[in-house]
């Protein structure tokens, strides 16, 4: 299905995209694409963003792989002023994806750019049928169309680094830099001339200043005095802290300071991490437990509402299938205890029986259940009356 | 297995292929409480429409006497109409909820999704015919809350294929109450299930 094209031109338009689906054989979407192309050659409205499913006019779904944006035309809503009709920066080079749509009425429209391809659009078209049995959405990656190479070509249509820079940081900027302009003025950005970034008035040397709303404007070498980078302390006649303006030997001093402290481990806090290091491990045996009970989630979280705690109280242990008691408004969990306890009579009594076969519920042995606790209350002390309760209802907690 | 008295929760967490029963405590579907919301069940369950009043009327109003509240919810409860048969140490578990206004707002979100996301789900639900299909428990309190529908058994059959049940002589804390037997018949439910 997805076949790397030989030699993909580095722009594409209607055209181009015409001789690229040629080239590319595939007979079995060959004629749908050309139908697309023809009908829709200045019908794109869409954009699809990647990742993110997005509904048609039906509600139906529509999957695409990854933001690109390709219109037959600048549209101002994209571009703003920046737009104009201009030549666009970026093209889409080759495409890598087709993305099928399977049921009658989906339509894409428009494939977009989006980050891919900076805020213009590329002027190549893609576009698909509305109405096909088997509809293609055409997902194309979209490269940048001039290289690195390139873009060093068009600088020395203005010399100044007031002009790279604009190049760099604005990417607003015109792709084609025309060879006739004069280089722009220079323009400080504040008095002490301090690179940053300034507003760019608007300049007619510079039509590309007007676009970029913002960009980096330095002023000529001789009107630079250096002044510190880092914010807070601009300006600021006192050192700057952090790690400039450290001599070497103040380094050296502060790592001889943190290898010696860290050498000596003291036993107290070898066992402190001894103890860390169990406690961790027991936090990932239940993180895996946790992950085994995802599905519940919600409900997990409903009864944390309750309970005021990260995890539910759960118990693991026993035979038989899992038992999970929820209480409902104004109760916790306390109220399944008597059942718990009468459940656990019960369950003793029957096992004296037939030699315990079976057991109900999960955690119906296990000392940590909180449901399930047993404990003879006023074992630890006198107030209670040594009749066997949950722990929760033992007065004297033992 | 789930045994539930938070039949919002229980209802919607039924997952065919982890779930093998089910068992409802004097509860009924959150659509149907609310479809039949008339003069007496409102003055029954006037706290499904409290709770769910925009933030902070009730938060504030709990706060304000959240012993009281609590007591005087879960005494009209109950089938005596008094704290008698709940343990005053359960109790007292019970209240420390409600001392907190952090978990205070929490049921009353609770109680807000379920006048309107967990009813428009239900309704949802309801009309296309989705069923519970394991094997379900319905038990309540002969003067419990589902008495708000006449036949508890007959509303849960609208929502389940399977299902049985009987009334508990109890109010609405079927686990507390059952007449002072301390939960042995749920909890020999529980020991046959």
């Amino acid at each position: 299905m997805l076949k790397p094209l030989p030699s993909p031109p580095s722009r594409l338009s209607a055209g181009t995209f015409r001789s690229l689906i040629s080239i590319s054989e595939w007979p079995p979407w060959h004629d749908v694409v050309m139908r697309a192309l023809d009908r829709h050659v200045r019908d794109v409205a869409l954009d699809l963003v990647a990742g993110v499913r997005q509904l048609d006019d039906e509600g139906r779904i529509l999957l695409v792989a990854r933001r690109v944006r390709i219109g037959p035309r600048h549209h101002q809503r994209h571009v703003g002023d920046a737009g104009g009709r201009r030549e666009p920066f970026l093209a889409v080079e080759d495409v890598i994806l087709v993305a099928v749509l399977d049921r009658r009425g989906l339509h894409a429209g428009g494939v977009g750019a989006g980050g891919l391809l900076g805020h213009r659009e590329a002027d190549a078209l893609v576009a698909v049928e509305q109405r096909l049995e088997e509809l293609l959405l055409l997902v194309l990656r979209a490269v940048r169309q001039r290289s690195s190479a390139s873009r060093r070509r068009r600088v020395p249509a203005c010399s100044s680094r007031a002009r790279r820079a604009c190049f760099r940081r604005a990417p607003s900027a015109p792709a084609h830099w025309p060879a006739a302009r004069a280089p722009c003025r220079h323009i400080p950005s504040a008095r002490t001339g301090t690179t940053g970034l300034a507003r760019a008035p608007s300049c007619a040397a510079c039509p590309a200043l007007r676009r970029a709303a913002w960009c980096r404007v330095p002023s000529p070498p001789g009107c630079i005095r250096h002044a510190p980078i880092c914010a807070p302390s601009r300006g600021s006649p006192w050192l700057r802290p952090g790690f400039r303006n450290r001599s070497t030997w103040q380094f050296l001093a502060g790592f001889l300071l943190i290898g010696i402290a860290g050498w000596h481990r003291p036993a107290t806090r070898q066992r402190q991490r001894r103890t860390k290091f169990e406690a961790s491990a027991l936090r990932r045996r239940s993180a895996r437990h946790a992950r085994s009970c995802r599905s519940l989630s919600r409900l997990c979280f409903r009864m944390d509402q309750h309970l005021g705690r990260a995890g539910f109280l759960r118990g693991v242990g026993g035979k038989g299938p899992p038992l999970l008691l929820l209480h409902g408004f104004s109760s916790t969990h306390v109220m399944w205890h008597p059942v718990a306890r009468e459940t656990r009579r019960q369950v003793h009594a029957d096992r004296r029986r037939s030699a315990g076969l079976w057991l109900v519920g999960h955690a119906a042995q296990r000392q940590g259940s909180h449901a399930l606790h047993q404990a003879r209350d006023g074992e630890s002390d006198d107030r209670g009356d040594g009749a066997t309760r949950p722990r929760a209802f033992c007065a004297g907690r033992p | 297995m789930i045994a539930a008295a938070a039949c919002r929760i229980a209802w919607r967490s039924i997952i065919p292929a982890r779930l093998s029963k089910l068992a409802v405590l004097d509860i009924l579907p959150t659509y149907d409480y609310w479809e039949r919301l008339n003069r007496l069940s409102a003055l029954k369950i006037y706290h499904w429409a409290f709770l769910a009043q925009p933030y902070p009327l009730p938060e504030t109003l709990i706060g304000g006497a959240p012993d009281f509240f609590l007591k005087q919810k879960m005494a009209s409860q109950t089938k005596s109409k008094t704290l008698d048969a709940i343990d005053p140490r359960a109790l007292e578990h019970y209240l420390a909820p409600f001392r907190d206004p952090s978990r205070v707002h929490a049921m009353c979100e609770d109680y807000r999704a379920g006048a309107y996301a967990d009813y428009e789900i239900d309704k949802a639900d309801f009309e296309a015919g989705k069923k519970i299909t394991i094997p379900m428990l319905a038990l309540w309190g002969d003067a419990g809350i589902a008495r708000a529908a006449a036949t508890p058994l007959d509303t849960w059959k609208k929502w389940a294929t399977n299902v049985r049940g009987a009334p508990v002589d109890s109010g609405h804390f079927l686990t507390e109450e059952e007449s002072g037997r301390d939960g042995e018949v749920v909890a020999g439910v529980f020991a046959q299930a």
